[in-house]
């Protein structure tokens, strides 16, 4: 039962989270408008009204979205081919031991390479374009969501393998009614974990080889000696990564509501 | 009366996992429990009492000798003789009334006797919280009724009261004996506590330290509800026998 008051409460909780943010922002515009004379310190480190007028430009002219829509899609395809092979492959890595151990070498050696270091052979296997972008964020997503699939499904406690097949769980029903459910709260995490992890690597595999994208924004910034439009895409990228995190921790905790 | 659960000669020894050293709990256990007995089992800690309960469930093999229940031989796991772990072991992803019916369910056959488990046992109120909401004395109440929902011949209770306050504890006491009333089912109870075995056992079955062998079979005949403080000198005696190490 919600407390009358509780949902008032409840979004006021949630605001003040952000205040320390609208605070050091308005310090920001406050500082630099009262304290800063020269012209070329304000192009450089722009106010956050300069940047907010760059971003509604961009937004504006529709590039804004563009770029968004191109980042997130990225990391969304990424994300989900990260999950639909990370999963599986992590479960039977955890319930298979032969398999375990037969992958581990090559994994352990796999593993330490940076994402951003299969750039160049798969620009030369795929070319540039959108696959290529895709299966980078793949390669960093993957590595993590089967990392802690495997954790999970071995965090199993035996115990309640042993309770369900005492209850009448023939072997075959095991993987459903026990394994399944007992990982779910460590595998949501890890996609959880993935997600943030695709968001990461985006920048630097965009950096490298994209014509559209959030990190190509935070180029042009450069590039067009317009630092406002680097924290626009800069600004973008926090939002876009935070709102992911926040709407996975919700879809987590209403799928694991018993934990 | 017929024999609901024998052991006769077993012997088991687990490998220690680093060492690979052999660790004798049982060798040559002899015991048996009639229908519709409850029996405890009452020895120092680590001397093979949870051995003996996962021989008899099916969870492992003995080495040598024989365990049976209701005259055949126990051939792994089985709904006949269900286990009650000392933790409750329940599936946390589930109700009180989803834990208490898996059984039934997994087998096909609906809810089961669910609702009136839930009503013998005092978990009315409960049952639609998740086990992380219950108090230990609840988490055992929801393991001894998702047992009982199967219905086993047999049933095992791995100290299922030992970390409960003394509080919960008796009255944990009081919903088991009650259930056994009702049902008589065969029951084997391990304990640490030789006043809980004196209060609801039959017989008490003292067990020596490792490897556990029968040191001695008492019989409890006083009448139910017992009051234990009636029972000082046999309590007693068997404190006296699972402490001295022979
Ligand atoms: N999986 C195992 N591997 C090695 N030794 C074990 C294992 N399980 C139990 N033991 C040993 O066997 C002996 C009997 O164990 P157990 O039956 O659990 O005793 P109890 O329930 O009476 O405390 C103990 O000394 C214990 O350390
Ligand atoms: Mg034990």
């Amino acid at each position: 039962m919600v407390a009358p008051g509780g949902a008032v409460r409840g979004a006021l909780r949630g605001a003040s989270r952000w205040t320390l943010v609208l605070v050091l922002l308005a310090l920001w515009e406050l500082g630099g408008r009262t304290l800063v004379t020269d012209p070329r310190t304000l192009l450089f480190l722009p106010l956050p009204s300069t940047i907010a007028a760059a971003a509604w430009a961009l937004a504006r002219d529709g590039s804004l979205l563009v770029d968004l829509g191109r980042s997130g899609g990225r990391v969304l395809v990424g994300s989900l081919a990260a999950v639909l092979v990370g999963v599986p492959l992590g479960a039977v890595v955890a319930s298979w031991p032969r398999v375990g151990a037969a992958l581990d070498a090559p994994l352990r050696l796999v593993r330490p390479i940076p994402p951003i270091a299969w750039v160049p052979l798969t620009i030369l296997w795929f070319g540039v374009g959108e696959l290529q972008q895709v299966v980078i964020l793949f390669f960093a997503a993957a590595f993590v969501v089967m990392a802690g699939t495997t954790d999970a499904v071995r965090g199993v406690p035996p115990t309640l393998l042993a309770a369900a097949r005492n209850l009448g769980v023939p072997e075959r029903g095991l993987l459903l009614r026990v394994s399944v459910p007992a990982a779910l709260p460590g595998v949501a995490a890890a996609v959880r974990e993935g997600v943030g992890t695709a968001w990461f690597v985006l920048v630097a595999a965009e950096f490298l080889s994209a014509s559209e994208g959030l990190g190509v924004l935070i180029l042009e910034g450069r590039d067009l000696l317009e630092p406002a439009r680097t924290f626009v895409g800069m600004g973008a990228l926090a939002a876009c990564g935070a709102a992911t995190d926040l709407a996975l921790g919700a879809l987590q905790a209403r799928l694991t509501r018993w934990t | 009366m017929s024999k609901a659960v024998a052991l006769a000669g077993v012997r088991h020894a687990y490998t220690e996992a680093g060492t690979g050293r052999r660790v004798e709990a049982l060798a040559g256990l002899d015991l048996n429990v009639a229908a519709g007995e409850l029996v405890a089992i009452v020895g120092p800690s680590g001397c093979g009492k949870t051995t003996i309960l996962h021989l008899v469930a099916g969870l492992l093999k003995p080495d040598a000798g024989s365990v049976t229940c209701g005259g055949a031989p126990v051939d792994g796991i089985g709904t006949d003789r269900v286990l009650v772990f000392q933790d409750g072991a329940l599936f946390p992803w589930l109700t009180v009334a989803e834990n208490v019916s898996f059984g039934p369910r997994a087998r096909g056959e609906g809810t089961g006797r669910t609702a009136e488990l839930l009503a013998a046992l005092g978990l009315d109120g409960a049952a639609d919280r998740y086990p992380k909401e219950l108090s230990g004395g609840m988490r055992q109440r929801v393991a001894l009724a998702r047992a009982l929902a199967v219905d086993p011949a047999v049933l095992l209770l791995d100290e299922p009261f030992g970390a409960l306050d003394a509080l919960s504890r008796e009255r944990l006491q009081d919903v088991l004996e009650a259930a056994w009333l009702r049902d008589r089912k065969t029951m084997l109870l391990v304990t640490h506590s030789v006043e809980e075995a004196v209060r609801l056992a039959d017989r008490v079955i003292v067990v020596s330290p490792r490897p556990a062998a029968v040191r001695a079979d008492v019989r409890v005949d006083a009448p139910r509800p017992r009051d234990v403080t009636a029972l000082g000198e046999i309590r007693r005696t068997i404190a006296q026998m699972v402490r001295t190490p022979e």
